[in-house]
């Protein structure tokens, strides 16, 4: 699951404050989505790679699909579940072997490696990567004013 | 943020097409929660990023080996794919390849078509050089063919190669450059991994031909001796031989009938399979003057034996 602390949350959205769009406010939370891209970056020769924000991609690229969440409620909120839909265009890549993932339009949501799909000929396969349609984390308490982040990685087809 | 003295270095991929250029990633996500009111839902910010296209290409020859040029001209056959994720056109040229036998003469580019996998003159469209093509699909293809003839005297076997070179008509350049605005949909253009050009080597081969006939007479006298005295007859052989890697068409063999002798009616055979004298279905025909075979197409290394009789009159 790839959510953390306050502290650190804190430290990733002052980076990437402009990669945001204004998040919706509810009342009582509020969820900001967001998209970086894997660029490699060169400096005095050295190569490295950093996400960065982009306004277009190209087939291919990297792309960090980040949701922020705060809540703004004068009490915990419990039970939270957040869910979102893969692109498309977009191919889910490296999660988590205990991350809920749905490969039925999120009728249905489990583990990857427990999830089949239909083969070619109609037959049982179990379902990879490409074929995760939505993905679900569960976070069971957010306190007070508390923050967090998720994310998932996926590549352009 | 400010990067400077950095810089970034976009992603060049090179598989094929991909994601459509100029389209949409929107990414969205939707929540729900237990609170003192009870279970409540919430959705988040729409956001969005546009694709830009990719230039790609790829050029790659379609013959199995080297084309024979055996008439005037060959056709060399290449495939043509736009890799990239957005409508392009491809501006087409050629090029001699050093170290080649003999430079082919390039008398004309073109494109399939009709779509028939072979050329089709005054039917498929004629591109002159350093044009383009018209815009081909995302992960579509064209064939092209160049039709060139050989330069010189090339000898028998003698190889030739041409490049067919395809650039992007939106650009080229190294990968990862980026021409803001100028790919389809008015979104960025970004040169691929193949630069926005690609090229690829078709090979013609002299395929050339010659025939050599050697005539040879046997003389049979009435008194068993081999005089060319009246009345003796003579045995006409004319070896006919194909060499090279070519094909000869429509060979035809003629003798004419000296003055002085006269043909032995039914007496003419090839390769021992006798010849009517008529001209009819077969390949033999025979007047006073003149003995004639048609032998069609043969190729290299192929031989025939013509023989017949004269009498001396």
């Amino acid at each position: 699951m790839n959510y953390h602390g306050k502290k650190s949350l804190t430290i990733m959205l002052a980076c990437l404050g402009l990669v945001f769009a204004s998040p919706v406010m509810a009342e009582e939370v509020a969820i900001s989505s967001g998209i970086l891209v894997e660029r490699q970056i060169t400096e005095n020769g050295n190569s490295r790679a950093e996400w960065l924000a982009a306004e277009t991609v190209v087939p291919g690229d990297t792309l960090k699909l980040v949701f922020d969440y705060q809540n703004q409620n004068n009490v915990a909120l419990t039970n939270f579940v957040i869910t979102c839909m893969v692109p498309p265009s977009v191919k889910a890549k490296a999660i988590d072997p205990d991350q809920l993932v749905s490969v039925d339009g999120g009728k249905t949501f489990d583990r990857l490696d427990r999830l089949t799909v239909a083969g070619p000929e109609g037959q049982p396969r179990a379902a990879t990567l490409e074929d995760i349609t939505n993905l679900r984390w569960i976070i069971p308490q957010i306190d007070i004013g508390a923050k967090g982040s998720i994310h998932y990685l996926g590549t352009v087809n | 943020m400010i990067l400077a003295g950095l810089s970034f270095a976009i992603a060049t991929p090179c598989h094929a097409a991909g994601v459509t250029a100029g389209s949409l990633i929107e990414s969205t996500a939707t929540a729900s929660y237990d609170s003192a009111g009870g279970r409540g839902t919430v959705s988040s910010n729409r956001i969005a990023l546009k694709v830009d296209e990719v230039i790609d290409l790829a050029v790659t020859s379609l013959d199995s080996g080297p084309v024979g040029l055996s008439g005037s001209t060959a056709v060399l056959a290449f495939s043509l794919v736009n890799t990239g994720n957005g409508p392009e056109a491809m501006r087409l040229s050629t090029r001699a390849v050093a170290g080649s036998d003999f430079e082919p003469v390039v008398q004309a580019i073109a494109i399939d078509s009709n779509g028939n996998g072979v050329f089709d003159e005054g039917v498929d469209q004629l591109i002159q050089p350093g044009a383009a093509t018209p815009e081909i699909a995302p992960d579509g293809s064209l064939r092209v063919f160049v039709i060139a003839e050989a330069s010189g005297a090339a000898a028998d076997g003698q190889q030739g190669r041409v490049t067919l070179l395809a650039e992007a008509v939106t650009g080229t350049g190294s990968p990862g450059v980026s021409l803001a605005g100028q790919g389809s949909a008015g979104v960025d253009a970004v040169i691929g991994s193949s630069g926005g050009r690609a090229q690829a080597n078709g090979t013609l081969v002299i395929q050339s031909a010659t025939v050599s006939i050697a005539k040879s007479a046997s003389i049979s006298d009435p008194f068993g001796g081999s005089e060319p005295v009246p009345g003796a007859f003579v045995t006409m052989t004319l070896n006919t031989q194909v060499s090279g890697s070519g094909t000869v068409t429509d060979l035809v063999v003629t003798s004419p009938v000296p003055v002085g002798t006269r043909y032995v009616e039914s007496s003419l055979t090839l390769d021992g399979v006798a010849l009517s004298d008529i001209a009819d279905t077969d390949s033999g025909s025979v007047n006073k003057d003149l003995v004639e075979v048609r032998l069609g197409n043969l190729a290299g290394g192929a031989s025939r034996a013509i023989v017949y009789r004269l009498q001396i009159q």
